[in-house]
């Protein structure tokens, strides 16, 4: 077994005795484990240290998942991510996902160690293709405009100043791309998925 | 500012767990570290009895260890996941060097040098970490605010010392 020689994994799930059950197993394959409950508490945790690695349930109330690692592969960019969750299958990375590997609930729990193993051993190999691009923002939906259009509001990662876009067409994950109204840069963005929000009642 | 990091001794003998295991296992005293974590163990010393007792009751997962003699363990895992494929088998093997085809019945696999508490972990785990269809629904809140509840793993007074500080995280 890989010896983990204490690497910090943050366990984010809303789901308790998920959540109480993962970080059980981590802690006694040798992690030291911190948990939180959503994206929100999530980011708190992150002020005070930076793990070695997070694992992310994707349907969480407060803050998702989806947005968490949005945020997390542009704010820390170095840190290694697992999406984790029992709506979907398979070992690839959902549509719209932001995360080097993904598992899902059910699967064999030694597969979720050696992923998680391989990532540590490997951060910093993560960490430098990370921080040659630009993570897309994973926006939630706003609701609709004056004129019933539904909308979103992109902040500028180049100049920080925000700008409402209107929702032409369901993108399903898909990567969109759209010119700041103010700076010349570009921005990538992910639309929060309808029906994410439907999700997270039967999570 | 506090440790966030938690204790490994967090989780012992502090679950709050009402699941039943058949154990089917030449030596159930090396299985103890379950029932002392809240288990209820059926014990069954080789296959054939092991099969007799899931088929007479019903049990919540299955700790089943490779060599078991005449019937081993991956016939064992290809019978019950016949019968019942949503209960969880953990099987339990002296070297992991298993042909992977003799594992498609087995939700995880643990080596005893791995240690009780890795395969307690491994138990808890497999009950309680699965996909939707297999997970039970239960009502959400509307809000989220820490409680101990019968399906919460770790018990009120747990809870209880994290909020009042007496137990370190």
């Amino acid at each position: 077994m890989f010896n983990p020689s204490k690497h910090q994994i943050l366990v984010v799930d809303d789901e308790p005795s998920i959540r109480e059950s993962i970080a059980m197993l981590l802690t006694f394959s040798g992690y030291d484990v911190s948990v939180a409950e959503d994206g929100f508490t999530a980011l708190q945790q992150l002020r005070r240290t930076l793990p070695a690695l997070i694992l992310s349930d994707l349907n969480m109330p407060q803050m998702s998942g989806y947005e968490l690692l949005s945020i997390v592969r542009r704010r820390f960019p170095q840190i290694p991510t697992v999406a984790m969750s029992g709506a979907y299958q398979g070992d690839n990375v959902p549509p719209g996902v932001i995360a080097d590997s993904f598992f899902a609930k059910g699967e064999n729990p030694t597969n979720l160690l050696a992923t998680i193993a391989g990532l540590v051993r490997t951060s910093e190999t993560w960490a430098s293709a990370h921080q040659k691009e630009v993570a897309p923002a994973w926006i939630p939906r706003n609701g609709n405009d004056s004129q019933g259009v539904p909308y979103l509001v992109v902040t500028c990662a180049e100049c920080l100043r925000a700008f409402q876009l209107p929702v032409v067409e369901e993108t399903t994950g898909a990567v969109l791309e759209a010119p700041c109204r103010f700076c010349p840069s570009r921005n990538r963005y992910i639309i929060e998925p309808l029906g994410t929000r439907i999700h997270q009642l039967f999570a | 500012m506090g440790r966030i990091v938690r204790s490994p001794s967090i989780y012992l003998n502090v679950m709050a767990t009402t699941s039943t295991l058949l154990c089917i296992h030449r030596d159930p005293a090396e299985l103890s570290l379950l029932q002392e974590n809240g288990y209820e163990l059926v014990t069954a010393a080789n296959g054939h009895e092991g099969l007799r007792l899931f088929m007479s009751q019903p049990v919540d997962a299955i700790v089943l260890e490779y060599h078991l003699g005449l019937l081993d363990g991956v016939a064992i895992a290809d019978e019950i996941k016949q019968v019942r494929p949503e209960v969880p088998i953990v099987m339990l093997t002296d070297h992991l060097e298993i042909p992977g085809s003799a594992l498609k019945s087995v939700d995880a696999l643990v080596a005893k040098a791995d240690g009780p508490h890795f395969l307690l972990a491994t138990v808890h785990f497999v009950l309680n970490v699965k996909p939707r269809s297999r997970a039970r629904r239960k009502p959400r809140s509307p809000t989220r605010a820490r409680s101990s509840s019968p399906e919460d793993p770790l018990s009120a007074e747990v809870w209880t010392g994290i909020r009042n500080g007496t137990v370190q995280f």
